[in-house]
């Protein structure tokens, strides 16, 4: 990236600069928020996930080359940790609980099967926040491949060589992944989308 | 094009990532086929209100947590007290300082002078006030 005004800032960065680095946490901390929290499901793991993503920054500075943009190598960072954190979370049989309500062990671990058949029917709720809950639910039981990259274009708005930047993957890759996605995530709201 | 490959085309479709003969063709299905274009329908549906999900707020301080976080881990090395703040603690320090030793200066000097007030008075008896002082 040729940006004068990133390069400054990545020099500042890689001086440890304490105003550099706080105005890079106040410019990225609702997009990274939302990122992770949209991945992980849980607000206090995603509160902390957050703080991690910056410390890593922080001490990965001086490796960043610059041959992405400094947000796209943050979100690489950010997603990342959610990947591993979700792998420990389930490891350690600790991934009981997300803020919109329980999940099961075996919910969790579903990465294909229906989970319609546990939600509330249409008729029974009411719209708005409870069509939130169910995507937020219907999201974290994708596969963490479908679901990174759903989050990355479908909450997040990135064009498709953002994704293949962040993700170090190919085109096709993005593509056939997001579709998967997508269409997963249809069969599990199918009831709710009529 | 059959249902299996309009419905394959879906994410394409709906990014603008085709061209001109496969949206057509998508289309053409679409308009003569009910089954898939209510799975249409419901897809559309889908992106709606994933698009519409929440923006969260970020959590309050998040630098002021970061920082602690980087001066745990690092020891005290980075995030300690301000480079502005060690220079305003030294500066009190010394004007402390400053005023310890000049308060010690002069209660010594004036011990020093009621001294030699007490030895000039000495053969005076009377001389109650000087007692007093160098009692002190
Ligand atoms: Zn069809």
């Amino acid at each position: 990236m040729n940006d004068p005004g990133q390069q400054k800032l990545i020099r500042k960065l890689q001086a440890r600069d304490k105003r550099a680095f706080e105005q890079l946490i106040e410019e990225h901390q609702s997009r990274i928020y939302n990122l992770i929290f949209r991945i992980i499901g849980n607000h206090e793991e995603a509160e902390d996930l957050l703080q991690e993503v910056f410390i890593t920054v922080f001490k990965k500075i001086d490796s960043f080359r610059g041959e992405s943009s400094l947000s796209t190598w943050i979100y690489r960072i950010a997603t990342n940790h959610c990947i591993n954190r979700k792998k420990y979370l389930t490891r350690r049989k600790h991934y009981t609980k997300s803020s919109y309500g329980d999940l099961s062990e075996k919910e969790q671990s579903e990465s294909s099967g229906g989970i319609t058949e546990n939600l509330p029917r249409p008729d029974e709720m009411a719209e708005g926040k409870q069509m939130e809950q169910l995507i937020q639910k219907a999201i974290s039981t994708l596969d963490d491949e479908y679901r990174v990259v759903l989050v990355l274009r479908d909450v997040q708005n990135l064009s498709y060589e953002e994704i293949e930047q962040i993700l170090e993957v190919p085109a096709g890759t993005v593509k056939s992944r997001l579709h998967r996605a997508r269409m997963a995530l249809k069969e599990k709201l199918v009831p709710h989308l009529r | 094009m059959n249902h299996q490959e309009a419905r394959e085309l879906f994410t394409s479709y709906h990014d603008g990532e085709l061209n001109e003969n496969e949206r057509t063709a998508v289309e053409a299905h679409l308009s003569e086929c009910s089954e898939c274009n209510t799975e249409w329908l419901a897809y559309k549906k889908l992106m709606t209100e994933v698009s519409g999900l929440m923006n969260l707020s970020p959590p309050k301080d998040v630098v002021g947590a970061v920082e602690r976080k980087i001066h745990r881990r690092s020891k005290g090395k980075f995030f300690g007290r301000s480079r502005a703040s060690n220079i305003q603690f030294a500066l009190v320090s010394f004007i402390l300082v400053l005023l310890f030793m000049l308060a010690y200066l002069m209660l010594t000097a004036v011990n020093e002078i009621v001294v030699l007030d007490s030895d000039a008075t000495a053969p005076d008896p009377a001389a109650e006030s000087s007692d007093v002082l160098q009692k002190q």
